[in-house]
């Protein structure tokens, strides 16, 4: 316990010693984890108004007009046995033709003289299946029955969603491995420095008998040191932002930020692996 | 308790350093190790703490032999050997207590004996005056005495100095080795090398090896 109270404290004094390097790296690492943050930020609302969008996919089943009540009887005890199906509705011929008058205005009867509509099923799918390959998976079977006539969904739409969904997804990965990785040789880059301009003290002290383990602590220290003040910055600039933009810009922007603390404690906690993995590549170099 | 087994150890296209030699170094004994700048004095001191290792022949320090030892047995083994160089080798950057206390916490000493027996050999080294003082505001001879603080207070089983007083005018050079004299008669085995014969004299019953081309070519 000692010991390790001593390397801590060799590790802020490693910190305090490496000055403009140091300073620069905890910059860095703040403005990465903020970019990185803010972005994971954004594209969760995103992903969220995506979702939002997709709840409102449907997918309308049309059936045959020479179909039974029980031919539509037993389908419908189909759609209950799917577990891919949230919710469905029957729509007759006759509820059929009072949309179509609410929609266009016009009696259909009026105008043909007889219903052509087809009585069909209106389905919602669970969230998880709300994706290309699951709805037309689903779409096949159903076609399988004989009283299905003809089956209609929004392809395009679930195809565009899909397409954002996976550039937000990505975008957010790519930015944060490049944040991190930037950050990573550039902490491991600082230590670099320190151990080379410490080598003197370091050799004295390996001669007095320190192990390399008492040697490197004080340097991963240091990096998890760097880390997590640039973190806490992060952190705080976030806060500080989100305050801003709820109270101040709100109005203009239509946006609320929502922050909560698995954030930050994510942030900190990124910023922290950063700074070890950082220092390890160093010490692997050069101790 | 530190033996030289026909060692031979050699560097570079000039062959500097030692070659055949036996030599048995006891708890009793104050050596001085006599030659020319380059004629391995130097090298005879770092096989004792293993920072370089025989081509061929055997080291034995304590229980630790140069042809068996792990990578890992090193630092114990030089946390029982006091070192004292040419240059101090002092951490600039730490006070005099910081300085003589890092070899007891490399030990995992507790921080009640670490100041209690750091306090104790500055005022036994005649340093008490300097605990907090920086190694760049010391005189070179209280440097150098830090250093010997450094190296003895891990209870070492014998003291190396390479050169102790070759950075040191001679009025301090011989304060200092009066001081490793006084160490020696508290029982401690005293090996320095030096160049600088006028020291022999100051310490009675010294064994002598003076080398010269790598080669021991007396000991008395």
């Amino acid at each position: 316990m000692k010991v390790l109270w001593f390397l801590i404290k060799e590790g802020f004094r490693n910190l305090l010693r490496s000055k403009f390097a140091g300073a620069f790296t905890i910059l860095i690492i703040w403005f990465s984890l903020t970019f990185v943050s803010f972005g994971y930020i954004i594209s969760r609302d995103l992903v969220s108004a995506v979702n939002s969008l997709k709840s409102q996919f449907d997918i309308n089943i049309f059936i045959d007009k020479a179909a039974t009540q029980q031919n539509i009887n037993d389908f419908a005890k189909k759609l209950d046995s799917t577990e891919e199906i949230q919710t469905y509705t029957f729509i007759s011929k006759d509820k059929a033709a009072t949309k179509f008058k609410q929609q266009f205005g016009k009696d259909v009867l009026e105008v043909l003289d007889y219903n052509p509509l087809p009585p069909s099923f209106n389905i919602k799918l669970a969230p998880i299946y709300r994706n290309l390959t699951s709805v037309e998976s689903i779409t096949t079977d159903l076609s399988q029955s004989k009283i299905v006539e003809e089956i209609k969904y929004k392809k395009k739409f679930l195809v565009v969603l899909a397409k954002y969904q996976r550039a937000i997804l990505y975008g957010v990965i790519g930015a944060f491995v490049l944040s991190a990785l930037i950050s990573i040789i550039l902490i491991s880059n600082t230590i670099k420095m320190g151990i080379f301009s410490r080598r003197d003290i370091i050799s004295t002290m390996k001669l007095i008998g320190a192990t390399d383990n008492f040697i490197r602590a004080p340097f991963i220290i240091e990096g998890i040191l760097q880390g997590t003040i640039g973190a806490i910055l992060s952190g705080l600039t976030l806060k500080g932002t989100a305050y801003l933009v709820n109270n101040y810009l709100q109005t203009v922007l239509d946006y609320n930020v929502v922050l909560n603390l698995n954030i930050f404690l994510v942030v900190i906690a990124s910023g922290a692996l950063i700074g070890c993995l950082g220092s390890l590549r160093a010490i692997r170099k050069f101790l | 308790m530190i033996s030289f087994n026909n060692v031979h150890c050699t560097f570079g296209e000039d062959n500097a350093g030692i070659k055949n030699v036996d030599l048995n170094i006891t708890d009793d004994d104050f050596i001085f190790l006599i030659g020319p700048t380059g004629s391995g004095k130097s090298t005879l001191l770092r096989l004792i703490y293993m920072d370089c290792f025989p081509e061929e022949g055997v080291v034995k320090i304590d229980n630790y032999k140069s042809d068996q030892l792990k990578k890992r047995e090193i630092p114990e083994l030089r946390r029982k050997v006091g070192m004292v160089f040419q240059d101090f080798r002092l951490l600039p950057d730490r006070t005099v207590y910081q300085n003589v206390a890092l070899s007891l916490y490399i030990a995992h000493q507790t921080q009640q004996n670490i100041r209690s027996r750091v306090h104790e050999m500055l005022n036994k080294m005649d340093l008490g005056h300097r605990v907090h003082y920086m190694p760049e505001e010391l005189s070179g001879g209280e440097k150098q005495r830090v250093a010997i603080a450094r190296a003895l207070i891990k209870d070492p089983i014998v003291i190396l100095a390479d050169e102790p007083t070759g950075n040191l005018d001679p009025r301090t050079s011989i304060e200092i080795i009066d001081e490793l004299y006084k160490i020696h008669q508290d029982n401690n085995a005293v090996v320095v090398a030096t160049h600088d014969y006028d020291l022999v004299e100051r310490v009675p019953n010294s064994r002598i090896i003076s080398i010269k081309n790598s080669e021991i070519k007396s000991i008395s």
